[in-house]
């Protein structure tokens, strides 16, 4: 299992070559923000993907698909709790 | 005077409609710039999950108990749509997707995957959900429950007991 901290090194490399690979050239990721919080006990883990140019919204049916696959990367990959990714365009902050 | 034969209301459960439920989320989300509210998107965020949640103890209780026709049976149609927890659920279907078929397997993925972002909405004060956010939650949960409701009954029987036992 990826326990501990390694998961915030190894799930944001991995998210970030998946929108990478997936999304148009001009979704550009600044930065890979790995948080986590706890809730009854249990772990909540997301990285947040901070990003500039092209709108990945364009086709949640896309976006799905690459969040889908990427669980299915983790799991298989034995991260536990499984991490997700949450898209945040530089500049917006909290309203 | 009370009748020798008293009539007995039997009514069946009748569980919440998943497409009704996202479309009171995209309804209570509005459609126009000005009225894009993070309250909104977050309980938006929320009913993505539970309308997986609410359809799979649904189905866990009508493939279970297949005749619900008087009080016995509609207490044990309840007691099964009562007896999954999220986290177990949730838990015991990632361990067992290996098992399941690719349409049962997404939606296994969606489940998880909603009951972060549902956790997150609900009890992440840093984290900020925007209509896209809200939107794609609610298209993920479609999806996913569209092809859930699909699936042949064997498999949603092997579901069943995937998220209501424990493995031993």
């Amino acid at each position: 299992m990826v326990t501990k901290d390694a998961w915030r090194v190894e799930a944001p490399a991995l998210i970030r070559k998946e929108l990478e690979k997936r999304l148009p050239s001009e979704f550009k990721i600044l930065r890979m923000e790995p948080e986590s919080f706890y809730y009854e006990g249990e772990e909540v883990r997301t990285v947040n993907v901070i990003y500039t140019g092209a709108d990945p919204y364009g086709d949640y049916r896309l976006l799905n698909e690459i969040d889908r696959d990427i669980t299915l990367m983790f799991w298989e990959l034995d991260f536990d709790p499984t991490p997700g990714f949450h898209l945040q365009r530089e500049g917006e902050q909290l309203v | 005077m009370t009748s020798a034969n008293p009539t007995v209301n039997i009514s069946a459960p009748t569980p919440l409609d998943w497409q009704e439920l996202i479309a009171s989320a995209r309804d209570s989300m509005g459609s126009q710039p000005a009225e894009e509210s993070r309250a909104a998107n977050h309980r938006a965020v929320s009913t993505a999950y539970y309308a997986a949640y609410d359809t799979l103890c649904a189905s866990n209780a009508s493939v279970l108990v297949t005749v619900v026709n008087d009080p016995v049976s509609i207490d044990a149609w309840v007691r099964v749509y009562r007896g999954s927890s999220h986290g177990h659920a949730v838990g015991n279907l990632k361990r067992h997707s290996a098992s399941l078929s690719p349409d049962g397997r997404d939606f296994a993925a969606a489940l998880e995957s909603l009951y972060r972002a549902r956790l997150s909405a609900d009890y992440n004060p840093s984290i900020v959900f925007t209509r896209q956010d809200a939107e794609r939650a609610l298209a993920r949960a479609e999806e996913a429950i569209a092809r859930f409701v699909q699936l042949p009954q064997p498999e949603r029987v092997a579901i069943a007991t995937i998220t209501l036992l424990r493995d031993r």
